[in-house]
């Protein structure tokens, strides 16, 4: 769908299921920091799941449209207008050549999807209740599941308790690499360094001062710091929509449970 | 969990990282034969064609890889595999006897020679180096430019190649925080390692230098590969200005 930025936003960026296959020299996957929604916003329109969506984060960039078509908004909640009234989330809007969309003011979340479509054919009826189920299911406050990493056991056993019943938070620092946090001091046993070692996105590691940083879409392909464990994938999109100073708790989690809710999750999408 | 014992000596060990990696791996070292075997390991598995497994990350004594979890339930339902560990001894026990058959593998290396300024505006770490390691300037460049270096491994950022070993005389930590902005080319050391930035990146390696040389580039990718022997001369700052320019 042909579309005019005509004001540019923070972050914004054209994203899919990212590039797999270059990790080995070091080029990063990407990809969307919210699968879920934005497979949601494509869902919607009766995209391919995988389609490119706009990744948008507050503020974003001003569209005009330079045809006729369709657009679908997921995600965070920026109360987007169109020619200055507003429009729903999560549904079909109609586009009109010269409409333009803006984006007003962040309510809840991080990051909104935009998938377009110019062909009316493929346009499904998707039940409420599904995009309710994973709106309630992304903003919800709830745990983020972890899988402990090979330097778990490095960590004192204080550390440990601390990690798994306090609370932490997100800071400013906070971007498509990586969440820094902010929480109690953490420390390993010894000091000793680490070889480094392939990293994925989840990585939970354990940086100098003692605080976690988390590992996102961009994330580096080789990191040497502490590897404290790995966020499930269907809690990446709950920890990429939380906003600064969200409070966040972390509990364990096992391989099998987080196979098991990732199709669980997934399984709706390709019906 | 162990998984067996091969020729020379070394066990191979796999974990899962997270829901959607495997990691294998070796003794926790920088050292020439364990690395020599992860890049057999990864060419290996890769040469398996499994529609699984989407990335590959060979890193020191580690071969991380990247699986689709729908895609890895649907293989192992239908090779009627009950676990994820059981398929992946499988593949290990399929390398080992592999290695028994082909006795020599080995990587296609370059030999690669790579011009660095010195110069204390580029190499900004120099001075503070010489006083923290008793020594000078002209010695750090010295024995920076004495060795070979083997690169073991790609990664951090594109075509970022990770080389060792660096002379004990002049190896120094990471800097505590990193600088916000390290200038594409700027040669770096930490620990034993020493490697050069692709791009201006944020990094906390120690900067001795600045290379004119391309290192990545989206047409033709990476400068370096895993088993490529690299060396390094000193070229003056005219020198530098004039290759930057070429």
């Amino acid at each position: 769908m042909k579309m005019n930025i005509i004001k540019k936003g923070i972050a914004d960026s054209l994203q899919n299921v990212g590039h797999y296959g270059h990790q080995h020299i070091g080029v990063q996957v990407g990809g969307y920091m919210d699968f879920l929604s934005a497979q949601l916003a494509n869902k919607i329109l009766g995209n391919d799941l995988h389609q490119n969506v706009y990744e948008l984060h507050f503020p974003a960039s001003h569209f005009e449209f330079e045809e006729n078509g369709f657009i679908a908004i997921t995600g965070a909640n920026f109360i987007p207008v169109i020619n200055e009234k507003s429009i729903s989330m999560h549904k079909v809007v109609t586009i009109k050549k010269g409409d333009i969309l803006q984006f007003m003011q962040p309510i809840q979340g991080r990051i909104a999807y935009m998938a377009m479509s110019t062909n009316t054919e493929k346009i499904s009826v998707i039940e409420t209740s599904f995009v309710e189920d994973i709106n309630n299911y992304l903003f919800t406050p709830a745990p983020i599941r972890f899988i402990p990493g090979p330097a778990w056991n490095d960590l004192e056993p204080l550390s440990i308790q601390t990690l798994l019943h306090q609370t932490f938070q997100t800071t400013l620092q906070s971007n498509r690499m990586g969440f820094q946090l902010e929480g109690p001091t953490l420390s390993t046993i010894e000091k000793k360094s680490y070889l480094s070692s392939g990293v994925t996105r989840g990585t939970m590691q354990l940086l100098p001062n003692g605080q976690i940083i988390i590992l996102m879409a961009d994330h580096q392909t080789i990191g040497g710091y502490p590897n404290l464990g790995q966020i499930i994938l269907v809690d990446l999109p709950r920890l990429a929509q939380m906003v600064h100073q969200t409070p966040i708790h972390f509990r364990l989690c096992n391989v099998s449970t987080a196979h098991e809710q990732y199709q669980f999750i997934q399984t709706p999408f390709t019906n | 969990m162990i998984l067996n014992e091969n020729d020379i000596n070394q066990q191979w060990h796999m974990h899962l990282l997270g829901d959607h990696a495997i990691v294998f791996s070796l003794k926790e070292k920088m050292d020439l034969k364990i690395n020599m075997e992860v890049h057999a390991l990864n060419q290996f598995i890769q040469s398996k064609n499994i529609n699984a497994f989407k990335d590959f990350i060979p890193a020191y004594y580690t071969l991380t890889i990247v699986y689709d979890i729908i895609e890895l339930q649907k293989l192992l339902h239908n090779k009627k595999i009950v676990s994820l560990n059981e398929f992946v001894q499988a593949l290990i026990k399929e390398f080992i006897q592999f290695k028994k058959e082909n006795t020599s593998f080995e990587l296609a290396t370059k030999n690669i020679k790579v011009p660095v300024c010195y110069d204390a505006n580029l190499g900004i770490d120099l001075e503070k180096i010489a006083k923290e390691k008793n020594t000078t300037i002209e010695d750090i460049i010295q024995i920076h430019c004495a060795r070979k270096y083997r690169v073991f491994c790609l990664g951090f950022m594109p075509g970022f190649a990770y080389m060792g070993e660096v002379d004990k005389k002049i190896q120094v930590g990471r800097h505590l925080k990193p600088r916000p902005l390290v200038h594409a080319g700027s040669v770096g050391i930490a620990g034993a390692q020493t490697g050069i930035y692709p791009k201006d990146a944020p990094g906390g390696w120690q900067i001795i230098g600045r290379t004119p040389m391309n290192i990545f580039d989206p047409i033709n990718l990476a400068l370096f590969a895993p088993g490529d022997m690299v060396s390094f001369y000193a070229i003056t700052l005219a020198e530098f200005n004039s290759m930057k320019k070429m």
